[in-house]
């Protein structure tokens, strides 16, 4: 069986986030007032959000994740990581070192079932940027030296997970062939996840989520196919959660949502994170 | 004792007794929410404590409970000097299973009753395979799901908050010289409804180390879930 390790502060899992940071990531995002660059950021700030909220206990945020955040293309033909300090991080040291607090709002029932709004802090780890062009290749190799070393230390964890936002196509050779490396990478638990999210700029564009085959894409699109390619197969326990949400997946569906909006984007950051967390110990 | 890994102090169950009242209470914390050691040790203590008579419908009782429980939870946490990931968790408030058990003296032995929320159980042991267990009689009643009593929102709500009690289950009966009443949380409630282990558990009931030594066997056996386990049994001498 694969993808069945429990994930303990003994076997800790690894996500890595790869954020496209090239200047088509200011333009605005299908079907929203805000910039690709500002969604994404916002989108994994919450997922790394939420992954701290499920490692923490009375004592404290559990180390049960490694985190990376990978940026690309911020600088010309540079990938780094985008931790102060540091490129794999255990979730305990996320907590307590966000780059800033904000004040959100939410909306509470109190006790006489009236709605009422309350404050509360949210952590940023990283602000949007968009500013050059789209050194993939460079990212996706950064993250396989990474993953190659914490590989070596936690041979029975839970596979590696990744997952990669992007709007456009690579401008420093092909990703296919680092991808493929990077999905041979494995624990004892099975091989490496590797997850794609291409955003969107088109109103109304169709997304495709978990798309079968690659017949169901743009013929045209050579990025697209290229994605499709790069993208692991959903093992079942990610399927049942897709399918839990009335997505339609089958056994070859790939982790791979083309033309995404922010829905798209969040739903497949929610189901990359969500499966492993259920092998928390 | 504590899921196997965790520390002593990490275990959310908690037990609560008076001897002169004759109740009992055992509650298991549920490790999804926070500061569910806290509450389920509130509930178990307000169970035994509180004037209530077990006798009685326990929806008679159970919105006061929960009100003098909430109490004691809210007042243990440090809401202000909550670092921020502690604070907007600790908001959603805690929860817990919770079996309260109380005797009364009866001509025959001990007459009890037992209410029950959730999925700990009490499981009453006449000998050999004559056993009756509730408020789940088989083991494959045991999910993930089990109904809970709940603390409340946390801070910033006030601390008088109006909670709903669950709808708690009753049962009742009399223990006599021969026979033995076990309250289990649910790993240990499970176990030995499949694998009936009663009289081996009795006979170590006087050494917490083979006790342990037992579960620690039965759970890297993997026929024990790997969780924090609480077990009181309850006989007449």
């Amino acid at each position: 069986m694969t993808y069945n390790a429990e994930i303990s502060r003994r076997n800790p899992g690894l996500f890595i986030f790869l954020i496209d940071q090239s200047r088509s990531m200011s333009h605005k995002l299908g079907g929203t007032l805000r910039s690709k660059s500002q969604e994404a950021a916002d989108a994994i700030n919450r997922q790394i959000y939420e992954l701290i909220y499920r490692c923490t206990k009375s004592d404290g945020v559990r180390d049960y994740f490694d985190i990376g955040i990978i940026g690309y293309g911020a600088v010309s033909d540079t990938a780094q990581s985008l931790l102060k300090d540091a490129d794999l991080v255990p979730i305990s040291r996320l907590a307590e070192t966000p780059l800033r607090m904000e004040r959100r709002k939410e909306t509470i029932t109190d006790p006489d079932g009236n709605d009422v709004e309350s404050e509360f802090e949210f952590p940023v780890w990283f602000e949007p940027v968009a500013n050059s062009n789209t050194p993939m290749v460079k990212g996706l190799k950064l993250a396989q030296q990474w993953i190659d070393d914490w590989i070596a230390e936690h041979p029975d964890s839970y596979p590696p997970v990744v997952i990669n936002i992007s709007d456009g196509a690579a401008t420093d050779g092909d990703p296919l062939e680092v991808a493929k490396e990077l999905i041979d990478m494995s624990t004892n638990d099975g091989n490496l996840l590797f997850w794609n999210c291409h955003l969107s700029e088109i109103k109304d564009a169709q997304p495709l989520t978990f798309p079968s085959e690659k017949s169901v894409l743009p013929p045209n699109d050579k990025f697209a196919s290229q994605l499709f390619e790069m993208s692991s197969v959903l093992p079942p326990g990610f399927k049942r959660l897709a399918q839990e949400r009335s997505l339609d997946v089958s056994d070859t569906s790939r982790a791979y949502v083309f033309n995404a909006g922010l829905d798209e984007l969040m739903e497949l950051l929610d189901i990359g994170t969500r499966a492993p967390t259920e092998n928390l110990q | 004792m504590s899921k196997l890994g965790n520390k002593e102090s990490d275990c959310e169950d908690s037990f609560s007794f008076r001897s002169r009242e004759m109740k009992f209470a055992i509650a298991d914390g549920v490790s999804a929410s926070i500061f569910s050691d806290v509450w389920a040790r509130a509930i178990t203590d307000s169970t035994v404590t509180g004037r209530y008579n077990f006798f009685e419908n326990p929806d008679n009782f159970l919105n006061d409970l929960i009100k003098h429980a909430r109490e004691k939870w809210y007042r243990k946490i440090e809401w202000e000097k909550l670092p921020w990931f502690l604070k907007n968790k600790a908001v959603s408030g805690s929860y817990t299973t919770l079996v309260g058990l109380q005797f009364q003296k009866s001509g025959e032995g001990l007459r009890y009753s037992s209410f029950a929320v959730g999925d700990s159980v009490l499981i009453h042991w006449e000998g050999a395979d004559d056993y009756s267990s509730y408020p789940l009689t088989s083991p494959e009643q045991f999910d993930n799901t089990p109904k809970l009593v709940w603390s409340g929102k946390g801070h910033p709500m006030p601390i008088e908050f109006k909670v709903t009690p669950p709808k708690a289950l009753t049962y009742s009966g009399i223990l006599t010289k021969n026979s033995t009443i076990f309250l289990a949380t649910d790993a240990v409630g499970k176990w030995l409804l499949e694998y009936g282990r009663y009289a081996e558990v009795t006979r170590l009931l006087n050494s917490s180390f083979e006790m342990t030594e037992l579960f620690t066997r039965e759970i890297n056996s993997k026929r024990m879930r790997n969780d924090d386990l609480t077990l009181v049994s309850v006989f007449l001498e």
